[in-house]
């Protein structure tokens, strides 16, 4: 039985594709993916994206997000001062 | 081992030979992201005593103690800490034995190891994290499909034009060829078509300088700049070699983006992602000895016998086509004629991606005058090789041979050009100490 509230990984694939979701993972489709609000992921077994409520999860989803973030900010400002350095 | 556990090696063996690159690390990295708890513990130890390190490191420099076993034996000694958690400088030495051998891009690193953290996190919640590739075989699979019947329809429709164009192959069958063609003949009138003047390089020569070719793209980022483009991992005897290639070259059509250079440890990353019918996929260590080894001087002469190797390959795969055309009794000769010019345009067309000039130009030596091992010269094995299935080509087809527009300056001039350029990276070359 297909859930209410589920994405095939197919469409949420598209999603990212088009900008309007965001991945925790970058190179990972399957992992969970941040959508109009909500958290989304596939349970181990599963083959759809179903609405995350756990919000230890979700926690985890949102300080992992952050991090790569920060850390990928921090990677292009060291870039830009190696640059600096090398004009 | 794991990517994950080679990339947390190589990370650590950067910071441990240069402590003072864990600035490029940044603050978000955490010693729990680490799946070895031993590396959690280097890196936390690291991390708290970055500004001693630094000191302890200058000092080492200053007064020439900085060569790799020396230095962890500084190291281990200069800051109890290892001690007290069982760390001695054998097992620094091993850690920095890990680093790469091009300096290796510890940002980079650092956030592949997070990645790495966070997957575990999420597989631990009972969540799947797995990647895109891994995810969609059906993709692949279809891709794969409709790439073969590209291949199919693209090979039909210049049949298709070679047969509609009977009146001028049959010219060039009864007359034109003889006219055209001034070289020697037998007691028959036939062309003698040149024979090799020397062996063809063996199968572990041309292994071997496969290796030194993906070793430089590995160490190198001058290197990957200039042979990633031209190079096909069909061009490489070893599936694992071609596949590795392949990796390279997706890491470096996305470096703009991702900000990851090639080198043994992004491209154990991106082997992850091949789907799995490209086979099989060499260990990150290989990759890191063959980075390791790559030899500077022997890489020009590596790449002239893989890209020498490959044009070998293919003209014997169009002239076995061109006689089993020609074997076959349902064949017309102007099938046998189109057969034999579609499987030699093939050969033409690689000559053009390796070299930047066509078969006949590559074939005629002009990379014949460039200094080799030895001295030996580096094309002449398989020259004659390529010479008979030119002469073989123009004598069946009669196929207008394009001109070349501009001389072929050699492999090593242009990677001697792309390597004294600047180049934008993270990586510091040679920025610390190597085996002792």
């Amino acid at each position: 039985m297909v859930h209410a509230h589920s994405i095939p990984i197919a469409e949420m694939a598209q999603h990212l594709a088009a900008g309007d979701a965001q991945a925790v993972l970058p190179d990972g489709a399957a992992g969970p993916v941040r959508l109009r609000g909500l958290w989304w992921a596939v349970s181990a077994g599963h083959d759809r994206y179903r609405p995350v409520t756990d919000p230890a999860a979700v926690t985890v989803f949102e300080t992992g997000l952050a991090r790569l973030a920060a850390h990928r900010q921090h990677r292009a400002d060291i870039l830009a001062e190696t640059r600096a350095r090398r004009r | 081992m794991t990517p994950e556990e080679f990339t947390e090696r190589s990370l650590l063996g950067v910071l441990v030979r240069e402590p003072q690159r864990i600035r490029e690390v940044g603050p978000h990295l955490a010693g729990a992201d680490f799946a070895n708890d031993r590396h959690a513990t280097v890196f936390d130890i690291m991390r708290q005593h970055e500004v001693s390190l630094t000191h302890l490191a200058n000092a080492a420099r200053a007064d020439g103690r900085y060569q790799s076993e020396q230095w962890a034996t500084v190291l281990a000694n200069g800051l109890p800490e290892f001690a007290r958690y069982g760390i001695g400088p054998a097992y620094l030495a091993e850690v920095i034995a890990a680093a790469p051998a091009s300096g290796g891009q510890p940002a980079v690193y650092a956030e592949l190891v997070m990645e790495a953290s966070i997957r575990r996190q999420i597989t631990e919640l009972g969540y799947e994290a797995a990647r895109l590739s891994a995810q969609t075989p059906p993709v692949a699979e279809l891709l794969a499909a409709q790439e073969k019947i590209t291949t199919q329809l693209a090979a039909a429709q210049q049949r298709w034009d070679a047969i509609t164009q009977t009146r001028d192959v049959r010219r060039t069958l009864t007359g034109e060829a003889a006219a055209s063609d001034g070289g020697d003949r037998d007691l028959f009138g036939r062309p003698v078509l040149p024979m090799p003047t020397t062996p063809a390089p063996s199968a572990e020569e041309v292994h071997a300088a496969q290796e030194q070719v993906i070793g430089g793209i590995l160490r190198h980022p001058g290197v990957a700049d200039a042979l990633l483009g031209r190079l096909e991992s069909t061009d490489f005897l070893d599936q694992e070699l071609g596949n590795t290639l392949d990796a390279a070259q997706q890491v470096h059509a996305h470096a703009a983006v991702t900000g990851r250079q090639v080198d043994p440890v992004t491209v154990a990353w991106a082997l992850q992602t091949l789907p799995e019918h490209r086979g099989p996929t060499p260990p990150p260590e290989y990759l890191h000895d063959l980075a390791a080894t790559a030899e500077p001087n022997e890489r020009d002469h590596a790449v002239d016998l893989v890209m020498r190797s490959s044009l070998a390959k293919l003209t014997t795969t169009a002239a076995n086509t061109t006689q089993q055309a020609a074997s076959h009794a349902g064949m017309a000769p102007a099938d046998v004629l189109a057969t034999a010019r579609t499987a030699y345009q093939s050969v033409d067309t690689a000559a053009r991606r390796l070299t930047g000039n066509t078969a006949t130009d590559y074939q005629l030596g002009v990379l014949d005058n460039r200094a080799t091992p030895n001295g030996a010269p580096t094309t002449a094995e398989l020259a004659g090789l390529r010479s008979r299935s030119t002469a073989l080509l123009q004598q069946t087809t009669a196929a207008p041979a394009e001109p070349s527009t501009a001389p072929y300056s050699g492999i090593g001039a242009r990677l001697n050009a792309v390597e004294s350029s600047p180049i934008e990276l993270e990586a510091h070359s040679d920025a610390g100490p190597g085996p002792a």
